[in-house]
This record gives structure tokens, sequence and C-alpha cells, in this order.
């Protein structure tokens, strides 16, 4: 798959340079971190409603059902 | 369909088959006040291994029977039983009420009473502050059919078990589907990627990532990106999608545990954060996985006060 050229200079710059940091630093919670269900102690706070309400469309599941 | 009666007190065997038997010819209502009657007696008796067994096998034939109502007054009973006989949840104990909850119709009305039972029995007598992941597993798939508890189901998946992270996927994807603005992909992963880290779970997180990136790239290649990596650490740039690069960075750095990095971050993507309303989430997130304390409300009057009164 082709991948195409940014907009901004300076997202790029800040990603490069970001990146170059955190892959300097040490891994506190590697990727496949998981605390157990049995431990967790908070849910979080409520997160915005997304911007639509959910419609009947079982079509829509297609893409990835199949 | 038959429901196989599977005990072994031959005297309940019998009053399920007289029960099933009503049930066929059609004598819902009798049938269903019987069998409540004698579970109240095994109750009242404390035999509740025999009113368990009533409870359940019950409400089976009557779910089955497209009787909702009565089948899930003999669930919300079968509930009331666990609480009453100080039932734990083992497999056996959660794996009736997740038989059941598969066979209710999604649409029916009383099906998110008994899922917020079932879950505050599973809270109660189980090891879990916030249910148990089989019944919240169970109780998220099918919410996902029921449009009108769309959030509902989302909490629920994203508290289930190793089953729940796909279904939550497809529920995000299909809802963004919906969105005829394809600009507000960033809002649905975040949302998949937040309620994972508010949980610590950063695997699901990435995984979520991934897949929805996948998808998102595939299905959508009219917005443009660029893959940046630097050694091992790789994310893609999105030409016009701040919000979906901010979550891309976010779960980079939730993995250092750096909160001079996390700061440079939000300090960076404050606008996106801000119109987004993210940013107490993003606050949770900093004091979850880099101790930085949020402050607190400043109460203006009260510091006034304080300092009219000498500071106390």
């Amino acid at each position: 798959m082709a991948t195409v050229t940014v907009s901004t200079s300076s997202e790029k710059e800040f990603a490069s340079s970001y990146l170059t940091l955190l892959s300097l630093g040490e891994t506190k919670f590697p990727s496949d971190y998981k605390k157990d269900l049995k431990d967790v102690r908070g849910l979080g706070v409520k997160l915005p409603n997304l911007p639509i309400a959910k419609k009947s469309d079982s079509s829509k599941h297609s893409a990835i059902s199949n | 369909m038959a429901t196989e009666i599977n005990v072994s007190n031959p005297k309940l065997k019998r009053t399920l088959l007289r029960f099933q038997a009503k049930i066929a010819e059609g004598d819902y209502y009798e049938a269903h006040q019987t069998l409540r009657t004698i579970a109240n007696r095994n109750v009242r008796s404390k035999s509740y291994g025999d009113a368990i067994d009533l409870l359940y096998h019950g409400a089976q034939i009557l779910l089955q029977s497209s009787q909702p109502a009565t089948g899930s007054d003999l669930t919300s009973y079968l509930i009331d039983v666990y609480n009453e006989s100080d039932t734990k949840v083992t497999t056996e104990s959660k794996a009736r009420l997740i038989q059941l909850i598969s066979l209710f119709d999604p649409q029916e009305p009383s099906l998110k009473h008994v899922g917020v039972e079932a879950v505050n029995w599973s809270i109660n007598h189980g090891e879990c502050q916030y249910g148990d992941g089989d019944i919240h597993n169970a109780l998220g798939q099918k919410f996902v059919e029921c449009d009108s508890l769309a959030y509902e189901a989302e909490r629920h998946l994203v508290l289930g078990n190793s089953h729940s992270l796909d279904t939550y996927v497809k529920h995000i994807w299909s809802w963004y589907q919906q969105d005829s603005e394809k600009s507000n992909i960033g809002l649905y992963v975040s949302r998949c990627v937040l309620n994972y880290l508010f949980i610590q779970n950063v695997k699901n997180a990435n995984q979520a990532l991934d897949e929805l990136l996948t998808l998102f790239t595939t299905e959508y290649p009219s917005f443009k990106y660029e893959q940046i990596t630097e050694s091992s650490v790789s994310v893609k740039l999105f030409d016009s999608l701040p919000l979906l690069n901010f979550v891309q960075f976010l779960l980079r750095v939730v993995s250092t545990g750096d909160p001079k990095l996390f700061n440079v971050l939000v300090g960076r993507y404050s606008p996106t954060l801000d119109s987004c309303e993210l940013k107490d989430a993003v606050a949770y997130i900093g004091q979850l996985y880099f101790g930085i304390q949020v402050p607190k409300q400043v109460n203006l009057l009260q510091n006034l006060m304080s300092g009219f009164l000498g500071g106390r």
C-alpha cells in the first residue's frame, strides 16, 4: 500500500523528534500490558457522546464481519 | 425446540416435565405461576439448589418459547435466589446466567434490568469490583444488537473477556460508518483507545488502534498519511486528522510512563483535545500512567473568605 506525503512539515518534524525521544526511553508498560480485571480500581471518566446516535444498519457490518 | 432437562432430583425433573408440557400446550400463565410457587416453597425451606435448578430450566424453557416477560421474571428470581443463598461467582453459577442472557431477544425491554442485576450479583459475590468479565461479555454481545443500548454495550464490552474486543471494534467501526463526516474518525478511535487505557488494558488499546487504523486506511484511502518510524517506534501521520495522530502518540508515550514526554504531547495537541472535549480524559490518563496529579477545582469564594479570615 502506498503511503503519501504529510501536510505540514512542522507536524512531521514534531513526529520525528518525538518518536526519537520515545525510542530512547525505557518501557514501563509494554504494548501487551493488561491489568487483571480483579485489580481494576477505576473506570476513568465519562467520554463525550459520539457525533451521531447509532442506528440499525446491519449491512454496514459486512465490511468486517464477512 | 425442547430444552434438555438435566437435573438429578427425580421430583424436580417431573415438575419440570409437567411445566414443559403445559408450555407446549400454550398454557404459559399457569405454568409460570405454578413454577414460581414451587420455587418459592424451595426458597422458604432454604432448598436453594432445587430452587435454582427449577428457575434456571423454567426460564430457559420460557425464553425458548418466545415468552420473554415470564422468562425474564424467572431469570430475575434466579438472581434473587443467588443473592439470598450467597451463591458465589463460579463457572457453573455464571454459566447459567450467561446461557439465559443469550436466549433473550436483544429488544426485550427488561433485558437491561436483568443485566444490572446480574452484574451487581457478580460484584457482590465475585472477585471483580466492576463485575465479572464473562457476564459483561454476554451482555455486551447482546446489547450491540440493540441500537438504543449502544453506549451500554460499549461499557460491557470494555469490561468483558477475550471475546469482547473483536465485537467492540466492529461496534465502533459500524457506528463510524454511519457517520457522514468521515473526518470524525479520531473521535471513534480515541474512544476505544481511551476506554481501554482507563482500565489499564494497554494490550487491547493497541489492538483496537491497529485494527481500526487498518480498516480506515483500507476503506478510505483518500485520507493521506505518512508512515514515520524512528528506531522501533512508528506512527501513521495523517494530513488533517490531528486526533488520530495524537492517539497513536499517546499509546507510544504510555509505554514509557515518562511524565515529561506526556506533557509535551498534551501541550502540542491541546487545541484538539479542547475542541473534542477530551481534556479530562487525558488528564485521567496522566494521573494513571504518569502520576501527574490533576489540580483540584479552586473555589474562588472559599479562597477569598479564607484570605479574610487570616488564611484559615
